[in-house]
């Protein structure tokens, strides 16, 4: 065994990826033959098409819709990442405007199967540990910038050298994906909060080739790691306007709407059974308290999956007037 | 000109397929390691450099010539152009690695650690600092067990220059180390 054996794993990668790039050379040719007598042939076609495109770009002004880049390469197997290869993304119909507009946001799940943690990291939580045990597969949740159908990211903030350009995304790229299991009749809920995020939509491994920025903390702080403040040394720390409060997940076929409350801001959106109730807000970050979410399910009851046990009588007496966890909304009956 | 079996097998794994050059990799990564080790004094940066040594080997094997020198020494001599650019721009050069989309290694502290270790061992600075004939030659016949007629061929010399700088070389260790004590 190696002494750095990620190096070793990345260099076999780069190894793999120029080899195949080799082969694709050597086939290319023929490939070009057959461009080169395109173009000769469809020359009188070209003019129209610029002036086409032309008007395309024009149309992407208004629409949002960006110019695409490169694709975001596959993250070379983060090991803090419990899952191995996605199947099967699905995007919920769900969008959510961007503050700075360009391409909505959107949230999407897709299939894996968990692999053993190797690096000493505690899973998520405790019925995740059991799945990781277990291998059975596990749906996870991941959220991003969509165009044209496609999860991707947007290069500003430090991603992609500021390109400005779309570039599309494989789902089990992003970090921030929370995986849960489905209930035996394939209902899904997953509802959890998390810290804001990029507002390119980029929330992968920090500090790679991609670039971007990270959140605001304070990497000398007492809660923060060695292995941590190494990995984010040289990360440039998002801007004000550089970080979204997302607030995403699946509320369960149950679910009827959901409402976000903040400063100044209320927004309700209705839920679909079909989509396991998924549901997307992205505001700017602020620095104050969080908005709160709630749910309300098709019997009328509200909940907010975010309230914490009550402690006191006088919690408790709040907690009755407000509004209760969102346990109901786990039940696994068919819904009406 | 007979040319010694591991310098054969060098130039194979580096110029063969992924599992080669990760083998190739494998088989040179404590030198290269320690050779930035002895030079920085720190592991993550040693780490760094070996990351971006490695990617220039990976991205230029193409053009070694084995008909010119040993895969060994033509790594070093990119080791060596790659400290010489970092410590000009005062920073760790990472050009290539952004090329090949390699990403920038994370080290926790048990890698840091591996890493250290090879500075624990007094032998390996002492024969670093040889001059580089003599290093060759006792590098070839100590730790690769090369014959002397192989380390001829491959340093071009006659056997009884290589038997000199052999000897010489390991005086020269025997009492570095001796004095050390």
């Amino acid at each position: 065994m190696s002494r750095l054996p990620d190096l070793e794993r990345a260099l076999f990668d780069a190894a793999a990826r120029l080899d195949a790039q080799a082969v694709d050379n050597a086939t290319a040719p023929d490939e070009r033959r057959h461009a080169r007598r395109w173009r000769r042939r469809s020359a009188p076609l070209l003019a129209g098409l610029v002036s086409l495109l032309v008007a395309a770009g024009a149309v992407a002004a208004v629409t949002g819709l960006l110019d695409d880049g490169d694709p975001v390469p596959h993250a070379s197997g983060s090991p803090l990442k419990p899952v191995a290869a996605a199947t099967g993304f699905t995007l919920a119909s769900v969008r959510a405007t961007d503050p700075d507009g360009g391409p909505r946001w959107g949230i999407g799940t897709y299939d894996a199967i968990p692999t053993a943690v190797s690096t000493g990291e505690r899973p998520a939580s405790a019925a995740l540990a059991a799945r990781l045990r277990s291998r059975k597969p596990v749906t996870c949740v991941v959220v991003g910038r969509i165009q044209d159908g496609r999860l991707g990211v947007v290069g500003r903030d430090g991603v992609f050298a500021d390109d400005g350009r779309f570039h599309a995304l494989a789902p089990a790229a992003q970090s921030s994906s929370a995986c849960a299991g489905r209930a035996e009749n394939g209902s899904f809920v997953s509802m959890s909060s998390g810290p804001p995020v990029p507002a390119s939509g980029y929330t992968g491994p920090p500090g790679t080739a991609i670039g971007g920025c990270r959140e605001r903390v304070n990497l000398d702080g007492p809660t923060v790691s060695p292995q941590t403040r190494r990995k984010l040394r040289g990360v440039p720390q998002c801007g004000t306007g550089g970080l979204r409060r997302v607030v995403a997940g699946f509320a369960g076929p149950h679910a009827a709407t959901a409402a976000l409350t903040g400063v100044g801001y209320r927004k309700t959106i209705p839920l679909l059974p079909d989509e396991n109730g998924a549901y997307l807000f992205v505001l700017r970050s602020t620095a104050g308290p969080p908005p709160r979410l709630t749910i309300t399910d098709r019997s009328g009851t509200v909940c907010d999956p975010f309230v914490r046990p009550p402690k006191t009588a006088a919690d408790r007496a709040a907690s009755a007037r407000n509004a209760t966890n969102c346990a109901g909304l786990r039940d696994t009956r068919p819904h009406p | 000109m007979a040319r010694s079996r591991s310098a054969r097998d060098d130039a194979a794994l580096l110029q063969g397929d992924a599992h080669g050059f990760a083998a190739f990799y494998r088989r040179h990564e404590d030198s290269v390691l320690a050779f930035y080790l002895r030079r920085t004094g720190d592991g993550e940066l040693a780490a760094d450099l070996t990351a971006e040594t490695f990617a220039r080997a990976l991205e230029g094997r193409e053009r070694f010539d084995a008909a010119v020198g040993d895969a060994g020494g033509w790594l070093f001599g990119i080791a060596r152009n790659v400290l010489a650019t970092s410590l000009q721009r005062g920073r760790v050069d990472d050009s290539v690695r952004r090329r090949l989309g390699i990403e920038p290694l994370t080290l926790d502290d048990d890698a840091v650690a591996r890493i250290d270790a090879l500075n624990g061992d007094p032998a390996v600075a002492a024969l670093d600092d040889l001059p580089s004939d003599q290093r060759a030659a006792v590098v070839g016949r100590v730790v690769d067990e090369q014959s002397y007629a192989e380390l001829a061929g491959r340093l071009r010399c006659s056997e009884s220059v290589v038997r000199q700088r052999v000897s010489r070389g390991l005086r020269t260790l025997r009492n570095g180390l001796e004095a050390d004590r």
